[in-house]
């Protein structure tokens, strides 16, 4: 059976057999696939330490590329972010990543440049970057790269730009209270520059930015509601995320 | 094709719903069933069927109990001070095999799962602090896997129970009995590293 290498991202697990585990992937190469990961429910599995969820590990996996189920055959853990994972605002907003790569991707579809976004956000958290940043510059960013983020410049009616406007997911557009007076998230012309400028920003100066109480309440329903929208329900991980930030 | 239709068929399908049952191993038990007395078979038939209608959570614990409370909370000789929360009631016959244990259980009936939509309010982290709160206990040991989900709900609850003045306990990790460091991944020795401690 041919084998390929590949670093990888462990999205979720899924207890399989006596002591197997199906796990899915988000790889550099492949995009997202499954793999079954024989007898490492077991102590003295070798495979065990790399294929902890969010953990980032180069992997060898057996079957050809567009098989649906590939064995995992051998792995060597590249990075397990330790810290994220004793932080849980951290790990809250993590688990959307994770549930949006695994929602949001198809399988089999490589997507070398979100692979590395995801590293980046991961190796923030890890180093301890504001949570909530971080996220909310991952969910912009992986929005825009999959051609779901809609333009938050001008109003999509009239063209204008004016201090106050309204995203409509039903349009997926931002519109001025001109053209639309009533309903929609009211975008102020400060959250629309900081969007920009998060698409705009190399991730290194991340952690310079602040986002104000206001500009992290409008950017955070903009983005729950165009995950909804192309997701059709909320995000799983939204409950689990509200539980460790009510948290002192 | 269908080999197996009619009774056969459907004590095969029925067989096969079990965990850890592929259709083989259903079909090896349901053949070795069929040659079996009839008393034999009645009597594993009786034994399901008491154990569903008799087993239920224990009030305190979440533990398997066949009255109100579990054999363990009944149970005067254990150590009421010391409280290890599990996240299955497996877990708990998991550490009475080591005899070392004297304390009481927890259940919380699964951890943490962000992706599965599990959260505080699907597991039994009310019903522990509530006991918490009735003042006995002053060690808890925090007993979930060692996995990412396990470790949250492990952090979560120690924020959750700190504050009442209770210490919390995580069990240690590191290199299994009889493992070998050669073959140990990178995570479990640095694990076991950390947990390092003097030689008596």
């Amino acid at each position: 059976m041919p084998t390929l290498r590949t670093p990888a991202l462990v999205l979720r697990a899924y207890d399989f057999s006596e002591a197997d585990r199906v796990i899915v992937l988000f790889t550099q190469t492949l995009g997202k696939v499954k793999g079954v990961a024989k007898g490492v429910r077991r102590t003295a599995s070798r495979l065990n330490g790399c294929l902890g969820w969010l953990s980032r590990a180069e992997l060898q996996l057996a079957g050809r590329e567009n098989q649906d189920l590939f064995r995992i055959t051998q792995g060597q853990l590249l990075q397990s972010y330790p810290h994220l994972k004793e932080n849980l605002p951290a790990l809250g907003r993590a688990a959307r990543m994770a549930e949006l790569l695994f929602s949001l991707t198809h399988d089999h579809q490589p997507l070398p440049e979100i692979f590395e976004l995801a590293e980046t956000s991961l190796s923030l958290w890890d180093a301890g970057t504001d949570p909530n940043m971080v996220g909310t510059w991952f969910e912009w960013m992986f929005l825009d790269r999959m051609g779901y983020r809609p333009q938050v410049e001008v109003c999509q009616q009239c063209g204008n730009d004016t201090e106050h406007m309204s995203y409509h997911p039903e349009t997926d557009g931002i519109t001025c209270r001109a053209c639309r007076p009533h309903g929609g998230i009211v975008l102020s012309a400060g959250t629309r520059k900081m969007l920009n400028k998060l698409i705009a920003s190399h991730p290194t100066l991340l952690p310079s930015l602040r986002l104000g109480e206001d500009a992290q309440t409008q950017i955070q329903t903009l983005l729950d509601s165009i995950i909804r929208n192309h997701l059709g329900r909320p995000l799983k991980s939204d409950s689990f995320q509200r539980a460790v930030c009510d948290l002192k | 094709m269908d080999y197996f239709s009619g009774i056969l068929g459907r004590l095969i399908d029925e067989l096969g719903r079990m965990p850890g049952i592929g259709p083989k191993a259903a079909q090896r038990l349901a053949f070795f069933l069929l040659r079996q007395d009839a008393a034999v078979v009645q009597q594993l038939a009786n034994a399901m069927l008491e154990a569903k209608a008799k087993i239920r959570p224990c009030a305190d614990c979440f533990f398997l109990a066949e009255g109100e409370r579990c054999h363990i909370c009944s149970d005067p000789r254990r150590d009421a001070r010391l409280l290890c929360v599990v996240e299955d009631p497996k877990d708990v016959f998991s550490m009475e095999r080591t005899r070392e244990y004297r304390g009481l259980y927890h259940v919380l009936m699964g951890t943490l799962s962000p992706l599965d939509g599990i959260g505080p309010d699907d597991l039994k982290i009310a019903e522990l602090l509530k006991r918490l709160q009735a003042g006995h206990v002053q060690e808890v040991i925090v007993a979930t896997n060692q996995d990412v989900e396990g470790e949250a709900t492990a952090l979560y609850l120690n924020k959750l129970i700190k504050p009442l003045g209770i210490r919390v306990t995580r069990l240690a990790s590191g290199l299994p009995a009889g493992g070998d460091l050669e073959y140990a991944d990178d995570i479990t020795i640095s694990r076991a590293l950390g947990g390092r401690r003097e030689l008596e």
